[in-house]
């Protein structure tokens, strides 16, 4: 498996196969005298933020914590939880009620209608 | 039914992406200011569209993925920001001029002023598009976007010689005026290639399930679609050719453009121009605001869909709220609405590059499109494009500086 | 370095586009990607492609795929400096 083609950037799925987020980095988990780990997946606007600047990523922390929504800036999924890898990821996670669309929920729950 | 959906959907595209408030305000301005001479910058935008837009569909039925999130998993995020960032703003300023146009369409019917009508006429919009469906937007915009016919009615009753409009297919230097008449030219390419269309084209067709029994409907409805656009685009500029050179008129107010199918049509021409510009703005306007929300949410892998329920795809349905907002406050700046056309469409010729350019690797992608790669022609249109989009993008500011616009 | 905050781990993302030298300072190239294999139920680290070709073969642009990315082994790059990935000798 290429790991920037196949993995990164990929859209997330989670359990209900409802679009998720994506895929925004993966943690790799070094060992001595054993081959890299691929310990965990990423997703997160600070994630994302800081593959363009440090800068940007301590702004998308820092918004987070302002509005308060968001508790967690990165949230990390362990690799045991990605249940396939194909042109989507998918995630042995209840989206909606997971830091992944935190805000998703804030929203569905501040707006009104149908 | 589906192969009308799809055709309507090229329309919706086409309509919202070149009867729109900047084809209406270009193709006026060259007519007046060069008569035909820049019949050939409409022609070659439209071709280039036409092939840019069956890719875009042929991508989105095969790999039943969005451009959008294409360029995100193809090309990563730090590349991907750069196109999304420079189209939000540029959607942005679009939007207003859109909300423009139909303030001014209703402010032709009623006397009153646009700042009056901008609100109300953003109100109109988000409940169309947070009401409605994608199929609804589609075809009722469509429909009633046929009120343009009566520029094609115009143009043949005002009786163009057709030799000089030929000459206009040809590229030409102008005789005086050189900086407006390229800037004319880079706006009306800007103005008929807007990176928006394809967001919108590559949305709509995977929300209506396109797959690759669609792609010979895809051709048929992109060489529709846009050839119709690029026929009532023609003919505006045929009709403002014929009406204001010969009176030396340089449009510079939305007002002049208003009496461009008076001298053929009679009483009928400024209710007329006002019902199809306000149609076709604010068939633009939605699109625009949809094709934000759908490039936004595809990036960041968020659920999107103009089918579904606002509150299941809530920061979906904030995005295109956040856009009409945006565009209404420009309005109310009181801004002049054409100057602010006339920017936007330079300034989507300057960004245009980075939506083409992904195209050259997505479209040979096979993990994506299959056995439905480019063949040698698509790839030489799209390497094409790229090149004039980015001498565009280098000459339009230096141009619009030395008076161009 | 970003984010990841426990001192045995690196980020992909944050790997990707780093210059790799050799133990003489030589640049090799960038990294462009990351192949990944499956070992029981861990997905374990194979190699790292480096240099213009890795990045024609991950743009999966077939005029540029005539020629092979360097290819490095896993256990042949330090990673303690995630931001100057090296060779070991």
């Amino acid at each position: 498996m290429k790991l920037v083609n196949d993995l990164l950037d990929k859209q997330l799925l989670d359990r209900k196969k409802v679009k998720a987020g994506r895929v925004d980095g993966i943690i790799l988990e070094l060992r001595d005298d054993q081959p890299p780990r691929v310990a965990a997946i990423e997703s997160g606007f600070a994630v994302v933020a800081a593959r363009v600047s440090e800068r940007w990523a301590r702004l998308a922390v820092a918004i987070g914590k302002r509005l308060g929504v968001r508790k967690t800036p990165r949230y990390r999924i362990p690799w045991e939880k990605v249940t396939d890898v194909g042109f989507d990821i998918e995630v042995d996670v209840d989206g909606i009620n997971s830091p992944l669309m935190v805000w998703e929920k804030w929203l569905r729950q501040h707006i009104p209608g149908k | 039914m589906k192969n009308i959906g799809q055709i309507a959907l090229g329309i919706l595209t086409a309509i919202g992406g070149f009867l729109e408030v900047g084809t209406m305000a270009t193709s006026a301005q060259a007519g007046a200011s060069f008569r035909f001479s820049l019949i050939w910058a409409l022609l070659l935008g439209a071709v280039c569209l036409i092939f840019l837009i069956e890719m875009t569909g042929r991508h989105a039925a095969v790999s039943k993925h969005s451009l959008s999130g294409a360029v995100r998993e193809r090309f990563g995020f730090p590349f991907s920001v750069v196109p999304r960032t420079a189209d939000i703003i540029v959607n942005m300023l679009l939007v207003g001029a859109e909300i423009g146009g139909v303030a001014f369409a209703i402010k032709l019917l009623t006397g009153y002023p646009i700042m009056v009508w901008a609100i109300p006429a953003a109100i109109v919009m988000w409940l169309l598009i947070w009401l409605s469906t994608l199929n609804i937007i589609e075809y009722s915009t469509a429909g009633l976007g046929m009120f343009a016919i009566a520029f094609i009615v115009a143009a043949v009753k005002s009786h163009p010689p057709l030799h000089d409009v030929a000459r206009g297919f040809v590229p030409s230097l102008p005789r005086d005026d050189a900086a407006h008449y390229w800037f004319l030219a880079i706006s009306i390419i800007g103005a008929n290639v807007s990176p928006y269309m394809f967001h919108f084209y590559s949305s709509g067709a995977i929300e209506e399930k396109w797959d690759e029994k669609s792609l010979t409907m895809n051709r048929v409805t992109s060489l529709i679609g846009m050839g119709f656009g690029a026929a009532i685009a023609l003919t505006v500029i045929i009709c403002s050719a014929m009406v204001f050179h010969p009176l030396h008129i340089q449009i510079d107010k939305y007002e002049q453009i208003a009496f461009v199918l008076v001298p053929t049509l009679g009483k009928w021409g400024i209710p007329l121009f006002a019902i199809i510009l306000g149609i076709c703005c604010l068939g633009a306007a939605c699109e625009i605001s949809l094709a934000t929300a759908y490039e936004l949410a595809q990036a960041l892998g968020w659920n999107w869909g103009e089918d579904k329920k606002p509150k299941q795809e809530a920061r979906f349905a904030l995005t295109y709220t956040i856009m009409l907002i945006v565009g209404t406050i420009l309005m109310l700046t009181g801004i002049d609405p054409l100057k602010l056309t006339m920017l936007t469409m330079a300034l989507t010729a300057v960004v245009l590059p980075l939506t083409v350019i992904p195209f050259i690797v997505l479209m040979n992608d096979e993990h994506y499109v299959g056995k439905h790669t480019n063949g040698p022609i698509g790839n030489t249109v799209v390497v094409f494009t790229i090149v004039l989009t980015s001498i565009v993008a280098i000459v339009t500011i230096p141009l619009e500086i030395m008076g161009g616009s | 370095m970003a984010a990841s905050t426990h001192p045995r781990e690196v980020n992909v993302e944050q790997l990707l586009g780093r210059q790799v030298v050799d133990e003489n300072g030589k640049h090799l190239g960038h990294i462009e990607e990351i192949i990944a294999e499956r070992a029981g139920k861990d997905l374990v680290v194979k190699e790292f492609h480096v240099g213009r070709a890795a990045l024609a073969e991950r743009l999966s642009f077939g005029l540029l795929r005539a020629h092979k990315p360097h290819r490095i082994k896993w256990s042949d790059l330090d990673l303690s400096d995630p931001k100057h990935p090296r060779l070991k000798k």
